[in-house]
């Protein structure tokens, strides 16, 4: 983890005596996994499961009042996780879309010089979640301000 | 922002009780009103530059730019905030993205950032490196179709094709 961003963890973990839930993904030999939620792919030819769903982290995610969704990257991880968070609340409420907060200035596409450039992409996701009810805050904003938020 | 050092932990742990104690900061399970702040992936692969796959957007600063803004509303509202859900991305060399996992004709592996579709591994372009197969308990016959199947399922999903990735998040 980032050194920075661990820091502002650790105090907060001890100023609210509350620990991280740290969520472990990706070391499935047979299947990328961009998104916490879901690996890309769950079953080989065969039809034999391979991998499996985050299905605890997603009843513990929507348990909240509000999901504030931040980190690297907008194009990949970040999208695909939000994408698959998008489908679970398709599946019991969409108006759960409303719960969700994307902190747009703390995400970033990935872009190699020359090679590739997933902004395009990135944005493109960003406006469809906004479509489906989710909100698209900066990090700048008072939180307070923010639609739904009933401090 | 832009590097690896230390934490001292045992000086922030001082520091954040004082603060918490002078702001009369409650405990995050009083909070009445709930917010998971979800953080993906802010590990330093992604996020340090000269890193194996640092996210620069086009500004080239993208992350650390994101990280220093990220650090700011987790220290303003360290007394909203329920609870903190960092990701991990963490793998090992011989996964499907990675370039050891595939080889062409000319016992080559695809370089960092090839895309690789069903069509490539229909035309044998790219496949399964047999090499590879012992190492995780898979028969040669397996592994191919297994790729085959892998990228046809991709496509079918409206995902982006296979990426061959850089070495990244090793464990």
């Amino acid at each position: 983890m980032v050194s920075a961003v661990e820091e502002a963890i650790f105090f907060y973990g001890i100023a609210r005596y509350c620990p991280p839930d740290f969520q472990v993904k990706g070391s499935n030999p047979f299947t990328e996994n961009y998104s916490v939620i879901s690996p890309e792919v769950l079953e080989d030819a065969q039809g034999n499961q391979i991998a499996e769903k985050n299905a605890r982290f997603v009843r513990a995610l929507l348990e909240f009042d509000a999901v504030i969704i931040a980190g690297q990257a907008k194009s990949h991880c970040v999208a695909w996780t939000i994408d698959d968070l998008l489908s679970e609340i398709g599946t019991l409420d969409k108006k759960l879309a409303k719960k969700v907060y994307l902190l747009e200035d703390c995400t970033s596409p990935v872009v190699i010089p020359g090679v590739v450039d997933y902004t395009d992409e990135a944005n493109a996701a960003f406006q469809r979640f906004s479509d489906a009810g989710m909100h698209v805050f900066r990090s700048t904003d008072a939180l307070e301000s923010w639609s739904g938020i009933a401090l | 922002m832009g590097q690896v050092w230390r934490v001292p932990y045992q000086e922030r742990a001082e520091e954040a009780k004082k603060w918490a104690t002078q702001y009369k900061i409650e405990t995050a399970s009083q909070d009445r009103f709930r917010i998971c702040l979800l953080l993906v992936d802010v590990q330093n692969t992604f996020c340090i530059p000269e890193f194996e796959l640092y996210v620069g957007g086009r500004s080239g600063t993208g992350a650390v730019d994101d990280n220093r803004r990220l650090c700011e509303f987790i220290y303003r509202n360290l007394d909203v905030i329920t609870q903190i859900c960092p990701t991990m991305d963490t793998h090992q060399s011989m996964q499907i993205f990675h370039s050891i996992f595939l080889v062409n004709e000319r016992g080559e592996h695809p370089t960092p950032f090839t895309l690789i579709s069903i069509e490539d591994v229909e035309k044998g372009v790219w496949k399964f490196n047999p090499k590879v197969a012992a190492g995780l308990n898979i028969d040669v016959d397996y592994g191919q179709k297994f790729l085959h199947y892998y990228t046809q399922q991709l496509q079918a999903g409206g995902k982006y094709d296979l990426t061959i990735w850089p070495y990244h998040a090793m464990l």
